[in-house]
């Protein structure tokens, strides 16, 4: 019996496949079948009922599902295109700065230090429709005498968690659209200027272009983040009020932990990622035509 | 089509005063080249002109208006850069056809004048090519033609052959010239290179650390020079320059060495008077061997040795040790030499300068 | 009526956009530290400043007993912080 010796590349590689293998692909895989199951955490025989596609199906048809998947779509769409705008702004506004910009660089990415855990709490601390700080100052500016529900009331908690989101993203644009403004060669925009455009003209025909790609990479990465948005709508309403926050996520993890219903997440979870997946494709389309328009060597 | 007028013009980066006041006149279609060294204040001046650099102090009128504290856009110039500014994105076409767009042209003019320029710079194979597809040449050739469609008041250049091979820069001064006699108007030109200046230029001003040192004809900034550091920047190879002092109609330099002092200058200096000596490589040859003007009693010939050659072909460079240092020497219709050899030296003396050792002015009337 | 020549109302607009783009810029600074420092200040003030009605902007005295009621130990309305940092 000859025995094929292992080549030294596949030994030598072995333990990382295998550690890899132990931690990613199993419990992918596990997760994956059991989505095919009516597995509940409360009945582990479960596992082993094989039930097909039927998980799907039932989410297809579920309205608390598609009313979380709608959510979770608005609050990518407005967090992005409003991180977008103010990014977009504030990176410019530190751009032009001429002095202390440093430091102002620095400020600009204070909101990434805090975790989205802390973020949580000291937004719902701020929103506090009693003792928040959101409050005390329409309060006291007089704009209001009422003590606005911001938690409370379904659309204003959707408001209040937006605000949350963008004030603790918008940095992620600003910072790459801000590398993007220095990496940028300085004479097409004097040239530019010269050529006799306005400063809004010389941004939309010449700044635009060259920093469209960096806020692609942005929105991509920022895509990815908020279709798994969690943490801070776990700590600001949980959910609610009777579910009108109740983000894609939220709902996996409600579906999973509090029901017990592993099988029925998992599907969830799978078909969410789907989300993902359509968004990033997107972006990276955009985000390669992008490159090729302003002949980017990177 | 415009005069450009700059009076005591300044810029100052915080306490740091960069160009110190200057005053230019330039005439209507006249070409201007400013030329200096590195950090003369020649680019300031010229992104004063262009509007891309507040000023601190004085005036820039364009066109008998004054323009000061108008945006760019506002002066009705063009400029062509050293790194050519293309955008990127855009097509050549494109990007001839921007500043018309901008300013909201019609389709069909916007479309002819894009077609004059490309047909005078010859870039009509390459219109619907983006910048990253061509070659330095082609760029700058492109970035002048966006300078061009404008019809502008005047055109600024600020150094826009220092990126090409040494090849290509002599072939686009050719074109820049042509270009300038057939359209006809004011240029404001920033090199570096003295050489470019001078082919290029109508008139040269020759800036150093923020100040003009002479504005002037090219026959006259070589001819004169107004100060030593003219006459050392202007003409290749340069000048020899050498410190020396007057005694009694004599030059003396600090070997002891001396030459006499050339007549037209005898009024202006006297006995004990530090001068710098000046004699252009043209007017030092080896006797026999150069052209020279003037009186030939103004010719002083010295025996020297050579220390170095350098042949050209049609000519060549000879080092000779004169007071301790070599100074060159242009020998036309050239005959071998070597190291070492001795060789009788004409000095033309009706060419030479002197300069005031202290200010450095020309001391000729 | 003073009329003004091309290069006032060129300069008057120059310094307009500075005065915008610092207004802007502080603004902006603002929008992002607010929450911050209101955490710190909510943190250094007695319960009663914070839960006034109307409510207190500037904090009238400071207190460290948030901080002192967190180190104080489980029971005491504390948590237990350095078990937080205990290996086993």
């Amino acid at each position: 019996m000859t025995a094929k010796r292992l080549s030294a590349p596949i030994l030598l590689l072995l333990p990382a496949v295998l550690v890899l293998a132990a931690v990613v692909v199993v419990p992918l895989s596990l997760s994956f079948y059991s989505s095919f199951t009516p597995f509940r955490l409360t009945r582990p025989e479960t596992f082993f009922t094989f039930i097909g596609l039927r998980n799907y199906r039932n989410i297809l048809f579920d309205a608390n599902f598609w009313w979380a998947f709608g959510r979770t779509v608005l609050l990518l769409t407005i967090a992005l295109n409003l991180e977008m705008l103010l990014g977009l702004g504030l990176a410019l506004l530190v751009e032009k700065a001429s002095r202390g910009q440093r430091l102002l660089r620095t400020i600009m990415m204070f909101p990434m230090m805090f975790s989205p855990i802390l973020v949580g709490f000291q937004f719902k601390f701020m929103f506090n429709d009693n003792i928040g700080l959101v409050n005390n100052a329409l309060q006291s500016l007089g704009l209001t005498q009422d003590a606005i529900p911001w938690l409370i009331e379904g659309h204003l908690a959707f408001i209040a968690i937006s605000i949350a989101e963008i004030w603790s993203s918008t940095s992620i644009f600003a910072i790459l659209i801000l590398a993007g403004l220095l990496a940028m060669p300085k004479e097409p925009v004097e040239a530019a200027r010269v050529d006799g455009c306005t400063p809004w003209q010389t941004f939309r025909y010449v700044t635009w272009p060259f920093i469209m790609p960096f806020a692609y990479i942005a929105m991509t990465i920022r895509s990815l983040d908020v279709a798994r948005a969690y943490d801070i709508v776990k700590i600001m309403t949980d959910g609610g009020p009777a579910g009108r926050t109740e983000l894609l996520w939220t709902l996996v993890a409600r579906t999973a932990y509090s029901d017990a219903r592993m099988g029925v997440a998992n599907a969830m979870a799978y078909f969410s990622i789907l989300l993902s997946i359509v968004f990033t494709v997107y972006f990276f389309r955009k985000l390669a035509a992008a490159r090729t328009q302003i002949g980017a060597e990177w | 089509m415009a005069i450009v007028s700059l009076k005591k013009l300044t810029k100052r980066y915080g306490n740091m005063e960069i160009v110190h006041g200057i005053d230019l006149d330039v005439a209507d279609r006249e070409f201007i080249a400013l030329v200096g060294p590195s950090g003369c204040g020649k680019s300031t001046t010229l992104r004063m002109i262009a509007g891309l650099e507040d000023i601190s102090g004085g005036t820039i009128e364009i066109g008998d208006r004054i323009v000061n504290d108008l945006p760019p856009r506002s002066r009705n110039i063009s400029m062509v850069f050293q790194s050519y500014a293309l955008y990127p994105h855009m097509t050549v076409r494109e990007n001839l056809g921007f500043s018309l767009k901008i300013a909201g042209a019609p389709k069909e003019e916007m479309d002819r004048r894009v077609a004059e320029a490309s047909a005078i710079l010859g870039l009509d194979a390459l219109l619907e090519r983006r910048p990253s597809q061509l070659s330095g040449g082609q760029r700058q050739r492109v970035a002048m033609g966006r300078a061009i469609v404008r019809d502008p008041d005047v055109f600024l250049f600020d150094e826009p052959l220092s990126n090409l091979d040494a090849k290509l820069r002599t072939q686009m001064r050719t074109e820049i010239k042509k270009l300038h006699a057939k359209v006809k108007s004011t240029v404001i030109y920033v090199t570096h290179d003295q050489v470019e200046a001078m082919t290029l230029a109508d008139r040269i001003v020759i800036m150093r650390d923020g100040y003009i040192e002479q504005v002037g004809t090219p026959d006259e900034v070589f001819q004169r020079p107004a100060t030593r550091f003219v006459a050392g920047f202007i003409g290749s190879p340069p000048m020899n320059l050498q410190e020396a002092t007057v005694d009694d109609g004599k030059v003396v330099f600090a070997s002891g060495q001396s030459l006499p002092l050339p007549r037209r200058f005898k009024a202006r200096v006297s006995t004990g008077d530090k001068v710098v000596f000046g004699l252009r490589p043209d007017d030092l040859y080896p006797a026999g061997h150069g052209l020279h003007s003037g009186d030939a009693a103004d010719v002083h010939e010295v025996e020297l040795p050579v220390t170095v050659t350098e042949p050209l072909g049609n000519e060549t460079l000879v080092f000779a040790d004169f007071d301790r240092r070599d100074w060159v020497s242009r020998m036309l219709n050239p005959k071998p030499l070597k190291a070492g050899d001795r060789i009788a030296m004409s000095f033309d003396l009706s060419q030479a300068h002197l300069f005031s050792a202290e200010t450095g002015k020309s001391l000729r009337s | 009526m003073v009329m003004m020549d091309a290069n006032a109302s060129a300069r008057l607009k120059r310094r307009a956009a500075t005065v915008a783009h610092r207004v802007g810029l502080f603004l902006a600074m603002l929008f992002i530290c607010l929450p911050g420092i209101w955490i710190v200040l909510s943190s250094l003030r007695p319960t009663v400043e914070i839960l006034a009605k109307p409510p207190v902007w500037i904090p009238q005295q400071v207190s460290l007993d948030a901080y002192i009621a967190m180190f104080s130990g489980v029971g005491k309305g504390g948590i237990p912080v350095l078990d937080y940092f205990r290996i086993r």
